[in-house]
């Protein structure tokens, strides 16, 4: 009698290009560049949204993901969502963006905690988190890294 | 203005492929399996079994062809199909074309790395399964490798203290 085989099914996964976003400027040479794009991709959502800007390594943006929608916890951002555009698009480097529904861009915990864990996980790829930039309703934005809330990620030598 | 593209990633089914067993239940049925994939190579394949959430494998991957050193078995190669296929966990396995199956200094320190990046990646390293002539495998959890206690005292450098303390005065 022949042995029972079980089938896996092969799939295939494929970055599509969803949409284009008209930014003024696509080099980020500071925080204030990417909340720039960030305000404006994120303008009018009535929820939270954490979405990653793509860089390449002239920290030109390639290409923007949502990666989770709803509320902000940690369970809701694995890194596994975070670098999958990432590694699609060879990306050099990601910027992480979260939006903030009220006028005032407050820092939480879980920003915290969440960015720490993709900045781990980014150093372990070779895909270092830039920073975390949470902008609010009304235009005003806080980045992470550049508060020196959390680490700077990609620079600890050890690759 | 400049034109930034909008991404999505989508899942497309493309194939099946048969599979003697379904799950991996222990280190004899992943070495079993990886020793049917591996079959009469001639040079160290590294390869990466991915599992679902229920142990079924998912996908195997080959990670490098050669030497199993730490500069072809780099945490982004061999998370690479993991991210990308919704793994789990994973399972490493590499065979020793010399028929002995005993892990050199390097297939150990290679295994605390990957077992460190899995786990920032929270994409667990369950096992590392030497296989050499015949039946004969060694697994590195089985010799207590994976299981080192303090997941960061396989840290490489200060991030994941760092990390910690942002994480407590938070």
């Amino acid at each position: 009698m022949a042995p029972k085989r079980y089938h896996i099914r092969g799939v295939r996964l494929r970055l599509v290009r969803d949409s284009d976003h008209a930014a003024p400027n696509r080099l980020v040479s500071e925080p204030a560049d990417a909340a720039e794009i960030l305000a404006q991709y994120l303008a009018g959502e009535d929820r939270e949204n954490i979405v990653v800007l793509l860089l390449n390594k002239d920290r030109h943006v390639i290409g923007i993901n949502t990666v989770a929608v709803g509320s902000v916890s940690a369970v809701l951002v694995h890194p596994r969502e975070v670098f999958k555009p990432a590694l699609l698009t060879d990306a050099a480097a990601i910027i992480l963006g979260r939006n903030h529904p009220e006028e005032e861009a407050a820092v939480t915990p879980d920003d915290i905690r969440v960015a720490c864990e993709i900045g781990a996980a980014g150093d372990a790829l070779q895909i270092p988190l830039l920073d975390f930039i949470i902008v609010a309703a009304g235009g005003a934005f806080v980045g992470l890294a550049e508060r020196g809330l959390i680490p700077e990620f990609g620079m600890s030598g050890n690759q | 203005m400049y034109r930034i593209p909008v991404y999505k990633v989508k899942l497309v089914k493309d194939s099946t492929q048969a599979l003697p067993i379904k799950s991996i239940s222990d280190a004899r049925s992943a070495a079993g399996l990886l020793a049917r994939y591996l079959a009469g190579s001639d040079r160290e394949h590294l390869v990466a079994l991915m599992l679902d959430v229920r142990g079924h494998v998912i996908g195997i991957h080959t990670v490098s062809i050669g030497t199993i050193s730490q500069a072809v078995a780099h945490p982004r190669e061999v998370f690479k199909a993991a991210i990308l296929g919704n793994a789990h966990s994973i399972i490493l396995g590499h065979n020793h074309p010399s028929g002995n199956p005993e892990p050199s200094p390097d297939d150990i320190e290679v295994t605390r790395d990957l077992v460190h990046a899995g786990r920032l990646l929270q994409i667990e390293v369950l096992d590392h399964i030497i296989v050499g002539e015949g039946e004969r495998f060694v697994s590195l959890a089985e010799r207590g490798y994976m299981t080192g206690g303090d997941a960061w005292a396989y840290a490489p450098s200060g991030t994941e203290r760092r990390l910690l303390d942002a994480g407590a005065a938070a």
